[in-house]
């Protein structure tokens, strides 16, 4: 145990080392904007790797889709991503409209990027830029494309995971995958009644409850889930995880 | 904590992995900042207990719940400070068109000229040349060279797009099909948005490299513009005579007209007031049609090549529309958005139903009868929807604008014939009957001739961009229109 003047010293020399550190490295960002954080993509085995650290939520309505989602885009920055998995009609839009609502405050239409591909969003404030101008939210679905290099490739992926906030739809196209990011899984739960479909009036009411499976993986991703459990903000919704 | 644990602490943000002298609040501690990694203090709100009551009433676990996430979500929520940095205007104050780079001189002496317009927003790459009446001299698509077409007709191929090599093909073979060399043409129009970012560049930097090379007038293509004014070419242009007629400057239809544009990528009603105004009266909220045909077409087994649509088309022929009751979207909401996504659930639904009394495993192998009723009930209910809404724009617009009465469908599904008919019929069965114009099938999809056309269109009122600097635009948003005009 070192007692405190002995120390004193040490933090001092430490500080005056990092101060270039920070000044170097505030340096290179401006000079290589893009480049000061390249994206790592997992591994094979570090994919096949079921995360401890999974929660199951049951959502009963869009509207509680839309708010976990707004829950899950709070703070989040450049080389944060979500994977949105799951069936036609299981939910990935709608989760992604709340995402993208509460992180940007866009009001108009956020629709379905199936033909387009991808839809950005920019996130009007003063944080990370990208490098010409603005953090974007990159709202993607590879539905249509191959799980192949030529037809990823204009997708400009990396930069996307890189410098960009990600949502991607259907992400088993992905020929690889950050290692860092969360993984939502969206299912229809069989186990509600599928009768009623419409209501008198003849609206569609899909009344029926999607079950949401969350693997983070990475630091930021499983700090976020922990934070919200433990806060209690998935307590009347969490399942067990079958 | 030993002294070089707290030393690093304070020196490695556990969130970021930057460097940094200053104290960097990690993760799950203190106060709120957007700009910092930080989260709102929970330790404000009761921490882990959710509310029991609000305003005395009691809540149930499900409610009380609810409200702990709003008032979170309502804490950090984003402010709108206004998402784009470019909307299309080339209208200048006051309302006059600019000649950035010239038009051809033709255009003063009263003689056609010929235009290259190149397309390269998604999925394919397209070239044509056109000449300033409408008749397509010669053309090419990217996806046509592909040695592989297991579907027959066109495959999209979204790497051909974005692949640099296939750009100067295109145009040398548009080129060649219209016998000219790239000196001889006019002009030069290419798409600069909305699209894919990659794709489009790929287009613009050839057409701005040629344009400044060649020294030709160069105009930036708005896409969603484009398939609208497809809707203005003289039908007598179709049969791409290569004898120029009298009556080039005809139109199929004048400003202002309603226009309707349904395709995979776009489902809208929009106002058209002229050149370069468009105003959106309605959109889809999620699923485009195209989208939801697609959709409709996979989940039964049914070729897909170059879109889903013709395949559902065909079927629903031999199909009852009635057979299936699907809801009609949105009944409740009085207004000209669209929604599709619940169709394609509730089609989904229905066909899983029907797999079960059939005993099948899956609608792929659901017979085609069955086939045929879910595609026809589903056309049906799409189509009705559509009506529907359109109808209510008919009313509005018309009434804002009494010399709106003309009704433009263009974009990929308005190659759909039972969609043509119906339409018509909407037009017709008014006490003030509407006219519809829509382009021939083949020139509802995206196209080079379409880049030509709409730059025809623009050069015509003396508009024109500059080909140095320009840039593409991935949302490329219409200038808000004053909807009274």
């Amino acid at each position: 145990m070192r007692s405190s003047h002995q120390a004193a010293p040490i933090l001092l020399m430490t500080t005056l080392i990092f101060r270039r550190i920070d000044a170097f490295s505030s340096l290179t960002r401006q000079i290589f904007p893009r480049q000061y954080r390249t994206i790592r993509y997992a591994t094979e085995k570090e994919t096949m790797d079921q995360s401890s650290h999974a929660l199951c939520l049951r959502i009963p309505t869009p509207e509680d889709m839309e708010d976990i989602a707004a829950l899950l885009s709070v703070s989040t920055t450049s080389g944060d991503t979500i994977l949105l998995d799951g069936d036609l009609g299981a939910g990935k839009t709608c989760f992604s409209r709340g995402f993208i609502r509460a992180r940007t405050g866009f009001e108009g239409r956020i629709t379905s990027p199936t033909y387009l591909l991808s839809n950005t969003y920019l996130v009007g404030e003063d944080g990370d830029k990208e490098s010409d101008g603005g953090l974007n939210v990159h709202h993607l679905d590879l539905y249509r494309l191959n799980r192949t290099k030529e037809d990823l490739m204009p997708l400009d992926l990396d930069n996307v995971f890189t410098n960009g906030i990600a949502l991607i739809e259907w992400p088993s196209r992905l020929i690889e995958k950050p290692e860092r990011r969360l993984d939502v899984t969206l299912t229809i739960d069989v186990n509600y009644d599928t009768n009623t479909m419409t209501s008198d009036d003849g609206e569609i009411d899909d009344e029926r409850c999607r079950i949401m499976r969350l693997v983070p993986h990475g630091g930021r991703w499983v700090e976020r889930l922990q934070f919200y459990e433990s806060e209690g903000y998935f307590e009347d919704l969490i399942v067990d995880d079958e | 904590m030993s002294p070089l644990k707290m030393t690093i602490s304070l020196f490695i943000c556990t969130t970021c992995a930057r460097w940094s002298t200053r104290p960097h609040p990690s993760f799950t501690v203190h106060s709120f900042s957007p700009a910092t990694h930080s989260l709102p203090s929970a330790r404000r709100q009761s921490s882990t207990s959710l509310p029991s009551a609000i305003n005395g009433t009691p809540l149930s676990k499900k409610e009380a719940g609810r409200e702990k996430r709003k008032k979170f979500i309502g804490m950090a929520k984003a402010v709108d400070r206004g998402q784009y940095t470019h909307t299309y205007n080339p209208l200048k104050e006051g309302g006059l068109f600019v000649a950035k780079s010239g038009v051809p001189r033709q255009i003063e002496e009263g003689k056609l000229f010929t235009v290259l317009g190149i397309e390269s927003s998604c999925d394919d790459t397209g070239a044509a040349i056109l000449r300033s009446d409408g008749t397509i001299l010669g053309e090419s698509l990217a996806s046509q060279h592909s040695i592989h077409q297991p579907w027959g007709g066109v495959v999209p191929s979204l790497a051909k797009s974005a692949h640099e090599d296939n750009i100067d093909n295109v145009i040398q073979t548009a080129l060649s099909n219209a016998n000219m060399k790239i000196e001889e043409v006019d002009a030069i129009g290419v798409t600069v948005g909305p699209g894919l970012e990659i794709c489009l560049r790929v287009g613009c930097e050839r057409a701005k490299d040629l344009a400044l090379r060649y020294n030709k007038p160069f105009v930036g293509i708005h896409h969603l513009e484009a398939h609208i004014l497809m809707a203005r070419i003289s039908p007598e242009k179709y049969n791409n005579t290569s004898i120029p007629s009298d009556k080039s400057m005809s139109r199929a239809m004048e400003f202002p007209f309603l226009a309707l544009l349904v395709s995979g990528g776009h489902c809208q009603i929009m106002k058209a007031h002229g050149i370069g105004q468009y105003s959106i009266i309605g959109g889809t909220l999620d699923d485009s049609l195209g989208e939801a045909f697609d959709k409709t077409a996979r989940l039964l087994g049914l070729p897909v090549g170059g879109g889903g649509g013709p395949a559902i088309e065909k079927l629903a022929r031999t199909g009852d529309p009635t057979s299936i009751a699907l809801p009609i979207p949105l009944q409740k909401r009085k207004d000209c958005d669209f929604s599709y996504a619940g169709l394609k659930t509730a089609v989904r639904l229905a066909s899983e139903k029907l797999c079960i009394e059939r005993d099948v495993e899956s609608a792929e192998q659901l017979s085609e009868n069955d086939k045929a009723n879910i595609a026809a009930s589903f056309q049906h209910t799409a189509f009705r929807h559509l009506e529907i809404r359109l109808n209510r724009a008919m009313v509005i617009v018309s009434k804002e604008d009494e010399r709106i009465s003309t009704l433009a469908v263009v974009g990929g599904v308005a190659a759909n014939n039972e969609l043509r008919s119906r339409l018509e019929k909407l037009c017709l069965d008014r006490n003030d009957p509407w006219k519809l114009c829509v382009p021939p099938p083949r020139l509802c999809t995206d196209q080079g001739a379409m880049s030509a056309w709409a730059a025809v269109e623009r050069l015509l009122v003396g508009s024109s961009d500059s080909a140095e600097g320009q840039e593409v635009f991935a949302r490329y948003p219409f200038v808000d229109m004053d909807s009274s005009t």
